[in-house]
C-alpha cells in the first residue's frame, strides 16, 4: 500500500453525465454499506496542481474503480482513460498494494477499445445500478458481507436523497463537490438503517 | 494487482460513518442536510420497508405526499 494510503478509500474514476447518475449513486450507496470511503476528483478543486493533488489521492486510496463505459462521443472523454493509466502506473509499482479495475457496460468492449488492457477482465454491469452493485460486491468485500438487496434499499432511498439535492443546488446533475458529500452523509446515515435492520 | 488475469476480492475493515465523513471533510451543515432529508423523505423507513419487503421498492415523500416509483 503507497505510503498514507489509507485501507479503506476508492477512488471512483467515472463519467459524469446524466445518464450514468443511478450508476454512480449505487456504487457510492454500495461503498458506504461496504464501510468504504468513496473519494472522487470531484473532491479537487480546478487549480493547477490539480494533477498532483489527483495523484495524490488515488496513491492515498486502497484501489480505484474505473468506468471506461462512456468514453466515445465528440470530442472523445480522455479523463477517464488517463485516470486508469494513472492507476495502472501506481497499481504496478513495485511496493504497492493499490488495486484497480476496470468496469464496462458491455462485455469484452475494452478488449477492443483498451488493447493494452488485454488479459485482465472488465467488470461488466450492464449501464444499471442493479449490475454495479453486483459487480461491486464482487470486486469489493468486508466483514460486513451486506448482500446485494441491502446495497440495493438504500441506493434505491439515495437517488431519491439525490434528487432533493439537486433541488437544493439547483444543479441538474449530482456531480458537484457539495452534492458528493450530501451523498457520501446520505449513504452512510442510510448504511447505518440498513445494517441496523439485518441485526 | 488485483485487476489481474485472475481478479481477486478486496476484502477491507469497514471504516465508520464518522471515519468516512471526516475523510471527504463533510461538514456539520452536510451531515444536518443529510440527516433532514433522510427525515422529511422517510428514507429511513423506506430502506427498513424494502428490505422487510424487497418486491416494494416504493417511498412516499412526505414533503410532497406524491409516491415515487424507485423501482428501476
Amino acid at each position: 500500500m503507497a505510503k498514507g494510503s489509507s485501507g479503506t478509500s476508492v477512488f471512483l474514476n467515472v463519467p459524469f453525465d446524466a445518464g450514468y447518475e443511478r450508476v454512480f449513486i449505487a456504487l457510492v450507496a454500495g461503498l458506504c454499506v461496504l464501510g468504504c470511503k468513496p473519494r472522487s476528483v470531484l473532491e479537487i478543486p480546478s487549480t493547477k496542481d490539480r494533477l498532483h493533488r489527483l495523484l495524490g489521492l488515488m496513491r492515498s486510496c486502497r484501489l480505484s474503480i474505473h468506468d471506461v463505459s462512456r468514453v466515445s462521443g465528440y470530442p472523445p472523454r480522455f479523463n477517464m482513460p488517463f485516470e486508469l493509466g494513472l492507476a495502472a502506473a501506481i497499481g504496478l509499482g513495485r511496493w504497492s498494494r493499490h488495486d484497480f479495475f476496470v468496469l464496462e457496460r458491455r462485455a469484452y468492449r475494452v478488449q477492443k477499445t483498451l488493447s493494452d488492457l488485454n488479459g485482465y477482465d472488465a467488470h461488466v454491469h450492464g449501464g444499471t445500478p442493479e449490475g454495479a452493485i453486483a459487480v461491486l460486491l464482487d470486486i469489493v468485500g468486508s466483514t460486513r458481507s451486506p448482500g446485494p438487496e441491502r446495497v440495493g434499499a438504500v441506493a434505491r432511498a439515495l437517488s431519491i436523497a439525490a434528487r432533493d439535492f439537486k433541488r437544493q443546488h439547483r444543479s441538474d446533475s449530482v456531480f458537484r463537490p457539495a452534492i458528493f458529500r450530501k451523498l457520501v452523509a446520505t449513504g452512510t446515515a442510510l448504511s447505518e438503517v440498513a445494517l441496523g435492520a439485518a441485526r | 494487482v488485483t485487476a489481474s488475469r485472475k481478479p481477486g476480492k478486496v476484502v477491507i475493515k469497514p471504516a465508520s460513518p464518522e471515519e468516512i465523513r471526516r475523510a471527504l471533510k463533510v461538514s456539520a451543515s452536510e451531515v444536518k442536510a443529510a440527516k433532514r432529508v433522510i427525515a422529511e423523505l422517510r428514507l429511513d423507513e423506506a430502506v427498513r420497508r424494502v428490505l422487510k419487503n424487497p418486491s416494494s421498492a416504493r417511498v412516499v415523500s412526505s414533503r410532497s405526499g406524491r409516491s415515487h416509483h424507485t423501482s428501476r
